[in-house]
């Protein structure tokens, strides 16, 4: 650059490297010349005037465009328009593949979310209004759990007859008073008790076990509120003026009977009915 | 008289297209403004920023192997080169725009070289490699114009 300023005159140099002058970039060369003739020229606001001409001509250019249909042209000089169209609404459809999608497995997302939402809802508010207690059903699984597994589920294994009452009389949200059998045969002997919370209801539970035979056996006495009428339909027996049902399955014999005005009672073994009922009489009063 | 190359064949070539997309066709309007200043005329402006795009078209494949090409002085040049192959575009200079009055009495050389440099902010190497100049031709040529200019304290 320096050595084409050597071979201009001095009003080129001068004109020539306004911008470089400007910008702070002239040729070292001609930086010391330069200054001298910018003093020479006589024209101590040429920079000035130079920049206002720049910017002017540069503003006034652009209102030079060309217009969206002749870029077009110019583009279809690469491309067939239609093609472009054609990749254009290609990469549309995929675009609107990628957000149905994407919108789909939103709403399926929310959609369960939702349905989970409710359902945990219902559970856990409306619940108890739709589930019913099954006493038979669930008592007869619950005694055979006990017969092989007592000591797991009993909440309190005790021989001691006033702790184990002191234990169901003090539990707490009973709407019912747990009955014992009061003078259950000396063969007999208490084990335990445990309340069963099932949420739609609470039932007590006091177990005996007969040690003196060669397999000890075990006997369960289910209290918790209701009628005696809540219960299936069954022939209804008399022993000693206790009036009971009688109920049965291939393992186990149940008697049923109200042992309080909004308590029922069930007695679940492995012994007759008959006898079963003859247990319950000797103990009931409490 | 020098014919222009071939235009592309339209066809999709991704990668050249999006080059031509990308790096050339926003610089569509600054071409045209060029072109303006050289032919001081829209038709002529149009004739040469079509030209211009379409040797770059022609080219592109090999533009695209060049690492150093700058496609604002590839335009420029291509659009220079179309204006001396048609001899201005065959239009005649028409309007009486400020910029029109401003730029009409310069010689078309003074015309390119304020426009590359002061107009479209080419370097004046760059703009002395473009225009098929000598840097001491282009600097007389951007003197001239920008004395002239000033002197004449035009109204843009």
């Amino acid at each position: 650059m320096a050595q084409a300023a050597g071979e201009l005159k001095d009003d080129d140099v001068l004109y020539g490297y306004l911008t470089e002058y400007l910008d702070g970039e002239l040729p070292a060369a001609i930086a010391g010349k330069y200054d001298q003739l910018l003093k020479a020229a006589d024209r101590p606001a040429l920079q000035e005037e130079f920049q206002t001409l720049r910017g002017r001509l540069q503003l006034a250019l652009q209102s030079y465009y060309l217009k969206e249909d002749e870029l077009a042209v110019l583009a279809s000089l690469v491309q067939d328009p239609r093609v472009k169209a054609t990749v254009e609404n290609v990469k549309i459809a995929q675009l609107e593949r990628g957000v149905a999608v994407s919108t789909m497995m939103r709403r399926v997302a929310m959609g369960t979310f939702v349905v989970a939402a409710i359902g945990a809802a219902v559970v856990k508010f409306g619940g108890p209004s739709d589930v019913k207690f099954k006493p038979l059903e669930y008592l007869g699984y619950e005694a055979i759990a006990l017969e092989e597994d007592s000591r797991e589920r009993l909440n309190l294994p005790s021989h001691d007859l006033k702790e184990v009452r002191q234990y169901l009389a003090t539990y707490p949200g009973l709407d019912f008073k747990p009955k014992m059998l009061k003078n259950v045969p000396s063969t007999w002997d208490l084990d335990g008790a445990t309340v069963i919370d099932y949420e739609v209801a609470k039932v007590a539970v006091v177990m005996y076990e007969r040690r003196q035979s060669r397999n000890p056996e075990k006997l369960f006495h289910f209290s918790f509120a209701g009628k005696l009428s809540d219960l299936p339909p069954a022939d209804p027996g008399n022993m000693r003026g206790l009036i009971f049902q009688t109920y049965a399955s291939n393992e186990q014999n149940v008697i049923a009977w109200q042992s309080a005005n909004n308590t029922v009672s069930l007695l679940i073994g492995r012994r007759s009915a008959p006898e079963l009922a003859e247990i319950a009489v000797a103990g009931a009063g409490d | 008289m020098a014919t222009s190359p071939k235009p592309m064949t339209p066809q999709f070539d991704e990668q050249l297209v999006n080059l031509f997309e990308e790096q050339y066709l926003p610089l569509a309007d600054t071409i045209y403004r060029f072109g303006f200043a050289l032919t001081l005329s829209l038709d002529g402006a149009h004739t040469c920023v079509r030209q211009a795009f379409q040797k770059v078209s022609g080219k592109l494949k090999e533009l695209s192997k060049s690492l150093d090409a700058n496609p604002k002085s590839v335009l420029i040049e291509a659009c220079w080169q179309a204006y001396k192959d048609t001899k201005g575009g065959g239009a005649s200079p028409i309007g009486q725009s400020a910029i029109t009055s401003a730029l009409k009495p310069l010689p078309v050389e003074g015309r390119a070289a304020v426009a590359a440099i002061d107009g479209a902010g080419l370097s004046p190497a760059e703009a002395a490699r473009v225009l098929s100049w000598s840097e001491v031709e282009l600097r007389q040529h951007l003197a001239s114009a920008r004395r002239t200019l000033l002197r004449d304290a035009v109204q843009l």
